[in-house]
């Protein structure tokens, strides 16, 4: 086997290689050197891009964002990517699945979201939400799903990932800073805290290298929320291969998970 | 050229609570001239030897263990003319009649020489009728011919090769003639439909009267036809009685797989769609249960109507056993035929199951779980948003920004609030609740975003400032 990933000088050991590649990407199984491609959507903000691996939320994957308070721009963050998303797919919807609170029209609309194309559907409990969420699924006629849902357990957000998986559109889940400790199946787990500057996001779990942080999100004086074009504290650009923790990092405000990833210690 | 459907079992196949009541082991019985007489009858009793007219002592002796049912004349007709809005697909001119005094059984005519094109040809036409009559279970017998009346002559013909022979070879009995004309024709020797028509129609009025005559220029085409011509109804109103009380939701689940089948069957014939539908189900002391349906889109899909009705369904408890449904509709709307565009559009693929997606999650939420939001022109906060039951057409943005979490009773901000922009004057509504607010955008130590105001018809010149927070920009 060794010089089957060696000898690529060969042509024909190199188309089997290619081949061998090929087997194993059906079942997800990627070479290390090489970074499996990755179907995202733009976060609206190129800094937050550049952390995110594939430059962007995941598409068909649950981005778990995590808020220490509602209010802090959690959700004009995330309004940010969607708008453009909805642009370029005029006759998409975008569901909001159990706010917790009234939303207002104008301030949607401000934000570039067509109310017209924003369906709000209010469940009882939570079975209900993956419910909808799954039934939606069927329809390939949505952008994206976003659930607010604090008490979902590891089961139903494993529903939502096969839902999104389904529907080939990201879903994103909102839930309290205090589930960050919990594990989630999530494929991207994004940590909003508030810094003294502007808010604080931290990217507590990705494909690819986590740990990275940047402090972007400013209130500003013409609209709500703005992602600072270029932001100056970016700790560390994301390492390379590794999960450990570097001396320049600063320590992390958000509680993680029980269990150090492998390799830490 | 002109199709004639008989269906001599009409009275027991047109009975909707069950998934196929001709093949269950039933009669149904009439009284006939005070003695009760068999009307129709399932397979397992025809197999015993009854037969339609037969005495009810008589088919007792044949066929014991028989479940017995009155006939209801009402029901017959109305599933009858379910089956006139089923036939509209084949045809323009469609006549119904049900049996009765004067026509010896239910009975579905249509002129099918106009549609041959359309299907392909006759066998292909035919083949498509013959489908959908077994799909629905009914027992028929069918004829062609170029009137109406010789049509139903030929679906009378006993036997398949006197039904692809010609009109002459047909039996006497085939005709419909009046049992006294009948009799006597027999008894002067003849037997076939040609002998008869050769006979000069001097004679034959002399001897068996004017309505012989015409009937026979009916059949030859000589004569109108006399048929009344079936309507398509405004909307789909129909009852359906049953048999026996459903108990369950699972049993009436059965039952309205049938009923709904019955109505997408009529929707496709009349090219029709609905966009609401009232079930109502009838018990026996108490008020009746109303469900209504009603779908994002205009639509005719049986299975949709099913699965919605299903999910309504699951969230009733039943008060009372189920004796009877009525459906009605809304008015009907012409079906809006789909065009596929030349290109193919990816973005749009599956666009269209969006409609029913929605039905599914209100049919199990309740209609008001989904909503949209819809801006309104005014400047009182609590009411600049509301929202509504189906999509907003326009949309109307605010110049100044607005928080994208509105709370529902302004409550006391906190301390320690670092205002960033404002003020935003909002002063209106003096006709009713005067509201004098000057609007902030302040940041508070939880890092939270927040629309705060100063009420300035309450407040005291001399005091410090109060505020309030109305909203989070979240």
């Amino acid at each position: 086997m060794s010089n089957l990933y060696t000898s690529t000088s060969n042509p024909a050991a190199k188309r089997r290689l290619a081949e061998h590649e090929a087997y194993w990407r059906r079942f997800g199984v990627h070479r290390a050197t090489r970074q499996a491609e990755l179907p995202a959507m733009s976060t609206g903000s190129a800094a937050l891009d550049r952390l995110l691996p594939g430059g962007g939320y995941p598409i068909g994957a649950v981005t778990e964002l995590l808020s220490s308070n509602t209010g802090m721009g959690e959700l004009s963050l995330l309004l940010h990517g969607l708008a453009a998303r909805m642009a370029a797919h005029p006759r998409r919807q975008l569901a909001f699945v159990a706010p917790p609170g009234t939303l207002h029209a104008a301030a949607l609309a401000q934000s570039g979201i067509d109310c017209a194309r924003l369906p709000i559907i209010h469940c009882r409990d939570d079975n209900e939400r993956v419910w909808c969420v799954e039934q939606m699924a069927h329809a390939h006629a949505f952008t994206a799903f976003v659930v607010w849902g604090d008490s979902l357990d590891t089961t139903a957000l494993r529903r939502l990932q096969l839902a999104a998986e389904k529907s080939v559109c990201p879903v994103f889940v909102y839930r309290d800073i205090r589930r960050a400790a919990e594990r989630s199946p999530a494929a991207l787990r994004v940590a909003i805290t508030a810094g003294a500057k502007g808010q604080r996001l931290e990217i507590l779990k990705c494909r690819g290298p986590a740990g990275a942080r940047a402090v972007g999100l400013q209130a500003a004086l013409d609209q709500p929320w703005q992602m600072r074009p270029a932001p100056v504290s970016l700790a560390s650009v994301r390492a390379p291969a590794s999960n450990e923790s570097t001396a320049s990092e600063t320590r992390s405000h958000v509680a993680r998970p029980a269990f150090p990833p492998l390799g830490t210690r | 050229m002109w199709l004639a459907l008989r269906f001599p079992h009409w009275a027991l196949d047109s009975l909707s609570d069950a998934v196929a009541p001709a093949t269950t082991a039933t009669l149904v019985v009439e009284n006939q001239a005070g003695k009760r007489r068999v009307v129709a009858a399932g397979e397992p009793a025809i197999e015993q030897g009854v037969r339609r007219g037969m005495v009810l002592a008589d088919a007792r002796m044949r066929a014991p263990d028989m479940h017995i049912l009155e006939r209801r004349i009402a029901g017959e007709q109305a599933a009858l003319e379910r089956l006139g809005g089923w036939a509209w697909r084949y045809s323009s001119q469609v006549h119904i009649a049900p049996a009765g005094d004067q026509i010896e059984c239910s009975r579905v005519v249509l002129e099918i020489g106009a549609s041959l094109k359309l299907f392909g040809g006759r066998q292909r036409l035919l083949r498509a009728v013959r489908r959908d009559l077994n799909r629905m279970g009914y027992r028929y017998s069918l004829g062609v011919a170029d009137t109406p009346d010789a049509a139903l002559a030929f679906a009378r013909a006993p036997t398949r090769g006197q039904k692809d022979g010609s009109l002459a070879h047909l039996p006497l009995h085939c005709l419909d003639l009046d049992p006294r004309a009948e009799l006597s024709l027999k008894a002067s020797g003849l037997r076939q439909t040609g002998e008869l028509l050769a006979l000069p129609p001097g004679a034959l009025i002399r001897r068996y009267g004017q309505a012989t005559l015409d009937h026979l220029e009916r059949v030859r085409g000589q004569r109108p036809h006399e048929l009344t011509l079936y309507q398509l109804p405004q909307r789909y109103g129909t009852r359906h009685e049953l048999t026996g009380a459903v108990e369950t939701t699972q049993g009436l689940v059965f039952v309205l797989r049938r009923i709904l089948g019955e109505l997408a069957a009529f929707l496709q014939g009349a090219d029709a769609t609905i966009q609401t539908l009232q079930i109502k189900l009838f018990h026996d002391d108490l008020p009746p249960t109303r469900l209504m349906l009603r779908l994002a889109a205009p639509s005719r899909a049986a299975d949709h109507l099913e699965r919605v009705a299903h999910e309504r369904l699951a969230r009733l408890t039943l008060a009372a056993p189920v004796l009877e449904i009525a459906l009605a509709s809304d008015r009907l709307r012409r079906h809006e035929h789909e065009q596929d565009s030349l290109w193919r559009d990816e973005d749009s693929t599956g666009c269209e199951q969006w409609p029913a997606v929605l039905d599914r999650l209100r049919a199990r939420l309740g209609h008001s779980a989904v909503g949209w939001l819809q801006a309104v022109d005014d400047h009182h906060p609590d009411q600049s948003s509301t929202e509504i039951d189906r999509p907003p057409t326009d949309s109307a943005a605010a110049s100044a920004p607005r928080p994208l979490w509105l709370l529902d009773e302004p409550q006391r901000a906190p301390n320690d609030l670092t205002l960033i922009s404002g003020p935003e004057r909002i002063e209106t509504g003096w006709w009713q609740h005067s509201i004098r607010r000057d609007y902030f955008r302040a940041r508070d130590s939880r890092g939270r975003l927040l629309w705060v105001y100063r009420d300035l018809v309450h407040a005291r010149p001399d005091s410090p400032p109060v505020y309030y927070m109305h909203g989070l920009f979240g």
